[in-house]
C-alpha cells in the first residue's frame, strides 16, 4: 500500500464518465471522472452512489445507499440500494416458506330431485371451508342455475377436485332391483363452461358410474349408493365448472345428503350411516 | 461536473490491504475492494466492492448485488424452479384383518400398517393412550392431505341367486374423526360397489372386489387429552354377510382367470399438500 493519494470527489450528476484532463498551453486547467483509486459521490436523491475510477479511468459503483427493508423495495426494488444479509434473508426466507393450500369444502344439505334418464347440475348450498381465492360459488350469466364454480382470479387456475355423490334408495314401491336393469345406473362428473358455453360434451372430466345397491329401503341391508371421483382441471379467469349427475334409470330419484341403511332390527328399518354425504373438496394447485 | 475539493483519501494497491492504521481507508485496484483498517494492528475490513445491478448475479465475491438485482434474481428463481416433491406416506397393512359386517362404517386397523416411505410426513398410527386406528399428527394445526386408498375385499363364496344374493353391497372410503365425540366425523371418497357374486358349484368363478377411491381431506391437529383427530380408513359391509377377510384378493379357481393374490391388499397413499 503507498501513501494516501485519494480523494472524494462529489457531483450531482449521476455515474462518472471515463476520465479525461482539459489541457491549456500543456497544463491541465480541468479534470472530469475518476483516475485510478480516486473515489467519487453521487450526491443526488434517491441516488447517493459511491465510485472509484480503475486502473483505465473508468468509474465504478462499489457502494450505495444500504438498505434493511426486507420487501427489497416491495413493488418498486431498487438499483441504487443494497439491502444488508438480513433483509435479503429475511425475504429469501418469506419467498420459499410454502404457502397455506387454498381450499374450498362444501356440501350439499338436503335432497335434489332427479328426474329419469336425465342429468342435474348438483348443489354444494352449505360452505365448510373456503380459502380459495378468485374462486366463487354462485349463478352464472348465461347458464340456468346457481351451483356453478367460478374463476374470478383474473388468471388461468388449476384445480384438484374431489366429489361424493350419494343416492336415494330404491323405495318400496319400486321394489327391488335387478342387476340387468338400468334403474341401478347412476353417472356423475366435472362439467366445465366454457363461454360461450356450446361445447360442453368435450369438457367432462372424472367421469364415474355407479350401480346403486338392489334392495329397495324396507329390507335389511338396503343402503343407499354412494359414488366419488376425481380430476385436475385447468380453469380460464371467467370460466366455471360444476358436478353432473345423471339419473339413468327411468324412474324418478334424487341425490341426498344423508346415507342411510336399513339395519334390520326393532329400531329400524333405516337410520343414517353417514352424514354430509353428497359433497366436494376443491384444492387450488 | 464541477468537483469539490476532496475531503477523505484512501490508499491504494493491489493487494488487501496490511498495513491500514485504524480508520484508514484503502482500495485493492485488482479487485475494486474498498478496506477499512480496525484496532487490530495491520488488519482490514472490507466495507464496499463494486456493485452490480445485472439480475443474473454472476459468481464474483467482488461484486455486491443491488436490492432490485437481488429481488429479481430470488423471484425469476422461485418462478422457475421445478417443484420439489410433496411429502408423501405410502403404507400397506399386511395383516388382513377380518371384516366385520356392520351396521356403520368400521375402521381398518392401521396398527399394522407397514410405512414403505414417510418424507416429513408428521403422521404417526401409534396413539399414546388408546386403541392406534388411524393416522394423527401434533405437530401442526391443520394438514391438507390428499389421499387415495386401494383395498380388496374377499369374494362372496356363495351361490348366486337372484333373490338371495342382490343384496350384497360394498362401501368404503376415508373419514376424519374426533375419537373422543365420534359423531363429530366427515366421511370423504366414499363409495358402494356391488361385488361379483361368487358360485360354489363348478366351475367357480369367485372374484375379490377391488375398491380404490381418492378425496383431499383437512385434519386438525390431534389434542392430547382433547380432541382426538384422526384419519381413518373405512369399509362397510352388509350385516347378513358375516366374516370375510379384507386384502387377500380373493380365491383361487379352476379356470383360466387366476385371483389377484396381492398380498398388500389393502394401500394407502397420503400426499401432503400444506401444513399450518
Amino acid at each position: 500500500m503507498a501513501k494516501p493519494i485519494l480523494k472524494i470527489k462529489t457531483g450531482i450528476s449521476g455515474k462518472p464518465g471515463p476520465y479525461t484532463q482539459t489541457l491549456t498551453n500543456g497544463i491541465v486547467t480541468a479534470t472530469s471522472g475518476l483516475t485510478a483509486g480516486e473515489l467519487g459521490a453521487n450526491l443526488a436523491a434517491g441516488s447517493y452512489g459511491f465510485y472509484i475510477g480503475n486502473t483505465f479511468g473508468q468509474a465504478i459503483t462499489f457502494g450505495c445507499e444500504v438498505t434493511i427493508d426486507s420487501t427489497l423495495g416491495g413493488i418498486s426494488p431498487s438499483d441504487t440500494k443494497i439491502p444488508t444479509q438480513k433483509a435479503l434473508k429475511t425475504f429469501a426466507a418469506a419467498a420459499t416458506t410454502a404457502a397455506p393450500v387454498q381450499m374450498m369444502s362444501r356440501y350439499s344439505s338436503g335432497d335434489l330431485a332427479v328426474s329419469g334418464n336425465i342429468s342435474v347440475i348438483q348443489s354444494f348450498d352449505t360452505s365448510e371451508l373456503s380459502t380459495i381465492s378468485g374462486l366463487a360459488y354462485g349463478s352464472v350469466n348465461g347458464l340456468n342455475g346457481s351451483s356453478y364454480f367460478t374463476n374470478t382470479s383474473g388468471n388461468t387456475i388449476h384445480l384438484l377436485i374431489c366429489y361424493q355423490i350419494t343416492w336415494v334408495g330404491f323405495t318400496p314401491t319400486q321394489g327391488n332391483q335387478s342387476y340387468a336393469s338400468r334403474e341401478i345406473v347412476r353417472s356423475a362428473w366435472i362439467q366445465l363452461y366454457r363461454p360461450p358455453y356450446d361445447n360442453l360434451t368435450s369438457d367432462m372430466y372424472g367421469f364415474t358410474s355407479l350401480l346403486c345397491p338392489l334392495l329397495a329401503s324396507n329390507n335389511p341391508g338396503a343402503l343407499t349408493g354412494t359414488q366419488n371421483g376425481s380430476a385436475t382441471i385447468e380453469l380460464s379467469d371467467g370460466h366455471s365448472f360444476a358436478i353432473q349427475c345423471k339419473n339413468h334409470g327411468t324412474a324418478a330419484t334424487s341425490t341426498t345428503n344423508t346415507a342411510t341403511i336399513n339395519i334390520g332390527t326393532a329400531t329400524g328399518p333405516s337410520v343414517t350411516n353417514f352424514n354430509r354425504a353428497t359433497r366436494i373438496q376443491i384444492v387450488k394447485v | 461536473m464541477a468537483r469539490p475539493k476532496p475531503i477523505v483519501k484512501i490508499k491504494r494497491g493491489i493487494t488487501t490491504p496490511t498495513t491500514l492504521t485504524a480508520g484508514e481507508l484503502g482500495v485493492d485496484l485488482a479487485t475494486n475492494r474498498l478496506y477499512i483498517g480496525i484496532a487490530s494492528p495491520g488488519n482490514a475490513v472490507t466495507i464496499g466492492a463494486e456493485v452490480d445491478i445485472a439480475n443474473t448475479l454472476g459468481t464474483s465475491d467482488n461484486k455486491i448485488a443491488t436490492e432490485k438485482a437481488a429481488k429479481e434474481y430470488i423471484t425469476s428463481k422461485l418462478a422457475t424452479a421445478p417443484q420439489l416433491p410433496k411429502d408423501t406416506l405410502f403404507a400397506t397393512i399386511l395383516a388382513n384383518p377380518a371384516a366385520n359386517a356392520s351396521s356403520v362404517p368400521q375402521n381398518i386397523d392401521l396398527s399394522s400398517a407397514v410405512i414403505v416411505k414417510s418424507t416429513n410426513m408428521n403422521l404417526e398410527v401409534v396413539e399414546p393412550n388408546s386403541n392406534p386406528t388411524g393416522f394423527f399428527q401434533t405437530t401442526k394445526t391443520e394438514m391438507i392431505l390428499n389421499v387415495t386408498y386401494s383395498l380388496q375385499i374377499s369374494a362372496i363364496n356363495t351361490a348366486f341367486t337372484e333373490g338371495s344374493s342382490y343384496g350384497y353391497w360394498r362401501l368404503a372410503g376415508l373419514r376424519v374423526i374426533d375419537t373422543n365425540t365420534p359423531t363429530n366425523v366427515t366421511y370423504y371418497g366414499m363409495q358402494v360397489v356391488l361385488p361379483v357374486i361368487g358360485n360354489t358349484s363348478v366351475p367357480t368363478f369367485p372374484l375379490p372386489t377391488l375398491i380404490s377411491g381418492n378425496a383431499c381431506v383437512r385434519l386438525p391437529k390431534y389434542v392430547s387429552g382433547g380432541t382426538q383427530w384422526e384419519l381413518q380408513l373405512v369399509y362397510q359391509l352388509r350385516s347378513t354377510d358375516g366374516l370375510l377377510d379384507i386384502g387377500t384378493g380373493g380365491q383361487n379357481n379352476s379356470v383360466n382367470d387366476p385371483p389377484i393374490a396381492d398380498a398388500k391388499g389393502i394401500r394407502i397413499q397420503i400426499v401432503k399438500l400444506s401444513e399450518t
